[in-house]
């Protein structure tokens, strides 16, 4: 059994960056189709089915398959879609490995990757001299009305391809990119594969669904795989090729991130006797709770802000969120001496990373006690820059007011994948919009 | 008679045997009765050597025919004749003589270390009683919930059993080395040795909160090879006074060998020399003297913390392979 904390990392890659592992054992074979399956269906997979490919990644030199994900043609000579997380361990990994297509019928040959969007999650790959049925792509300007009814299509599971179908309910609320929210199933394998509409046309990518929740999927919308096409160079086919462009893509990435954050004001909340400004809720969900003293003389309450804009880059590593947590403190029981013990337990082991990181360097911090408009904090500022991505740094803010002997507010900030100009506006953001509570 | 000189007897695993004052010359020595020194020796011959002035009026020892002759020390060469220029020593059989004459200059005298403080038995019983009180206190006022004082009972029992241990070595090592095991003066020296770290753990993070100095106590391992080498140092002088540069060396080195291990083993964790990626010590606020800054200050030197990090990056680091299924 893995252990717990690798679980919960891998559900959070799953929730936003479309991971949709397979860990069980194979199941039963599936039961003959009804004899009433929809028709619609039945017509929308023979139009499609010469159109869809599984995507394999090959460890070399065994061959032996390393992932799956699922891919559709979109010209005649030869460019495939599928979803970049499908492709990652070619694209990104020192080891090597192969790309190879396998077609309904059986047809199988090599791949190459011609253009990544690690922003939205997309990737298209090239077979040369092969000419297949092309899939016709829906407008990028095409608007769709919730409830229209969508048809998923992939390989789960390495078991055979297949046809669901399900609802188109709209955009996906504090998000970015838009995603379509899918209410069907999308399972392992999926990935990558087209999310058709009732004329066969593609209208969306899959390529995620929640673990925590039945029927609620993602679809890339087919507008940003429009503007891949037009954006596509000649093929990457070095690492290092690779590697610059997904860096420059993760820069631009936490750009948006950023030019969305603090395009406007943050709102202010409650935490004792002081006011935090807390993520904007049109784009990150903010969760609380109150924990009265539970028997160790310290009541608290926290705040806790999840931006959820983290890309997947590779298995290991997502870059591009943000997350903002508060606690406030306070003891009617304990003296100065032993609430402060305390709150050094709280402060304490917040950073992590060490020479053992392979995907970034040890963190280095700088602490000072700074002047705020809630009085002096001991502030702590840790950096650590990722190995692959020049200019993309970890960024971890601390703060703990020393205003009282019986309260204490702690802050923390975490950025994953900002320049350092952006930390420090970061920095700025939370420490200078913190304010005395008018009411305390 | 006054005596013309003095000759310590030892023993060949050098222990003290006897000590004879020569009041006049010749000194036969060997394992018969009639010889002036009696040795109970059995490398020894029945009539072994004879020390008298020559013309000169100096000493020598001159062999009497004997097989194993003599030595001037324990591996030297052996002799049938020695020149004896006092002090010195003199080996016959296995038995080792140490010599001198009324007329030696005498080396001054080495200063009485057994009234340093540390070592009367009643610092020990009371140093022991104090490290616990301070560990205690350090538990009991940084507990954060429900204070049970029988929760107390085990960490002390262990901090009491750490001091009563170590002394115990040092005993140990004192009744090898000179046959003085001195268990309570080693208490007090152990004791006070954890008293000075606890108390300066404690200090040092109280006067980093109070004024801001977040280094000192980023580097505890420094802490530590300080008050181990000083105990080393103390215990080792304790045990025999005759030899503080040696000990001073050994004490060195323990110093820089727990220097050296806690650079690595921080380094070798972290990548960085300091225990800790930031200081944690926190306090009440009124202890706070430190005056403090603009954020603009610590925003200009995560500047330069961003290119302390770019610059310790290594490009080429890949991922583990992991099988998996999209």
């Amino acid at each position: 059994m893995r252990p717990r904390s690798r679980r919960v990392r891998r559900s959070f890659a799953a929730l936003f960056a479309a991971i949709l592992a397979f860990e069980g054992g194979m199941p039963g074979q599936a039961a003959d189709a009804p004899p009433d399956a929809s028709g619609e269906a039945r017509r929308i997979f023979e139009q499609a089915r010469e159109k869809l490919v599984q995507i394999r990644t090959l460890a070399l030199p065994s061959r032996s398959q390393a992932s799956t994900g699922s891919g559709f043609v979109i010209s005649a000579d030869g460019l495939v879609v599928t979803n970049y997380h499908v492709v990652s361990q070619a694209a990104l990994e020192k080891a090597p490995y192969a790309l190879e297509f396998v077609s309904v019928d059986g047809q199988s040959g090599g791949l190459e990757i011609v253009a990544l969007d690690v922003q939205h999650d997309l990737a298209i790959l090239k077979r040369e001299g092969w000419a297949l049925p092309v899939i016709e792509l829906a407008a990028a300007a095409r608007e769709m009305r919730r409830g229209e009814k969508l048809f998923s299509l992939g390989k789960p599971l390495d078991l055979g391809f297949v046809i669901n179908e399900g609802l188109y309910n709209g955009l996906v609320e504090r998000d970015l990119y838009g995603h379509l929210l899918f209410s069907s199933a999308l399972n392992s394998g999926m990935s990558g594969g087209p999310a058709l509409d009732t004329e066969g046309r593609v209208a969306g990518i899959n390529v995620a669904r929640r673990l925590d929740g039945q029927l609620v999927s993602f679809l890339i919308p087919v507008r940003y795989l429009h503007q891949l096409i037009a954006a596509a160079r000649p093929p990457l086919q070095l690492l290092a090729q690779r590697q610059a462009e997904i860096g420059r893509q993760l820069l631009a990435h936490q750009e948006t991130v950023m030019a969305t954050l603090f395009d406007k004001p943050w709102p202010s909340q409650i935490q004792g006797g002081y006011q935090v400004p807390v993520l904007p809720e049109t784009l990150a969900r903010c969760w609380g709770t109150n924990n009265a003293d539970g028997g160790s003389g310290i009541g608290s309450s926290n705040t806790q802000c999840n931006l959820g804009a983290g890309r997947f880059v590779t298995r290991n590593l997502m870059l591009g969120n943000l997350r903002i947590e508060y606690r406030h403190h306070e003891t009617s029981k304990l003296d100065g001496w032993r609430f402060w013990s305390a709150m050094r337990s709280q402060f304490s082991g917040r950073v992590f990373g060490g020479r053992k990181d392979r995907q970034r360097t040890p963190p280095r911090c700088e602490e000072a006690d700074i002047d705020t408009a809630i009085g002096a904090q001991r502030v702590v500022m840790c950096l650590s820059a990722f190995h692959r991505f020049e200019g993309l740094y970890q960024f971890t803010l601390l703060a703990v007011t020393l205003d009282a002997s019986g309260s204490a507010l702690t802050s923390q900030l975490t950025a994953d994948g900002v320049t350092e100009a952006n930390a420090q506006r970061l920095a700025r953001r939370v420490l200078d919009g913190m304010r005395w509570n008018p009411g305390r | 008679m006054e005596p013309r000189a003095l000759i310590d007897v030892f023993d060949g695993d050098d222990h003290f045997v006897q000590r004879l004052l020569v009041a006049s010359w010749p000194l036969r020595i060997g394992r018969a009765l009639d010889n002036d020194l009696v040795l109970d020796d059995p490398f020894a011959a029945a009539h072994h050597a004879q020390i008298a002035p020559d013309e000169t009026g100096a000493l020598q020892a001159r062999d009497l025919g004997t097989r194993n002759r003599l030595r001037a020390a324990r591996g030297k060469r052996q002799v049938a004749m020695l020149r004896l220029v006092t002090p010195c020593t003199l080996v016959v059989g296995h038995t080792r003589l140490r010599i001198r004459i009324e007329a030696d200059s005498l080396a001054a005298e080495l200063p009485d270390r057994h009234e340093l403080w540390l070592t009367r038995p009643i610092v020990g019983i009371a140093g022991l009683i104090g490290v616990v009180a301070i560990e205690g206190a350090e538990r009991w006022f940084g507990a954060d919930g429900q204070r049970e004082i029988a929760g107390l009972f085990i960490p002390l029992l262990g901090v009491a059993a750490l001091v009563l241990g170590w002394a115990g070595i040092w005993a140990l090592i004192g009744r090898l080395a000179s046959k003085r095991a001195e268990y309570l003066p080693h208490l007090g020296i152990g004791a006070a040795a954890l008293f000075a770290f606890s108390a300066w753990e404690t200090l040092s993070q109280i006067v980093s909160y109070a004024l801001a100095l977040p280094g000192l106590t980023r580097f505890g391992y420094i802490a530590i090879g300080v008050v181990v080498a000083a105990a080393v140092f103390v215990h080792l002088n304790h045990s025999n006074r005759a030899r503080p540069r040696l000990f001073a060396g050994i004490a060195m080195a323990v110093l820089a060998s727990v220097i050296g291990f806690g650079m690595l083993g921080a380094h070798e964790r972290s990548g960085r020399f300091a225990t800790e990626a930031y200081s944690t010590n926190l306090f009440p606020p009124r202890l706070r003297l430190a005056t403090a800054q603009p954020l603009d200050a610590l925003i200009d030197r995560s500047t330069a913390l961003a290119r302390l990090v770019s610059a310790e990056r290594k490009p080429q680091r890949g991922d583990k392979d992991e099988d998996s299924q999209e």
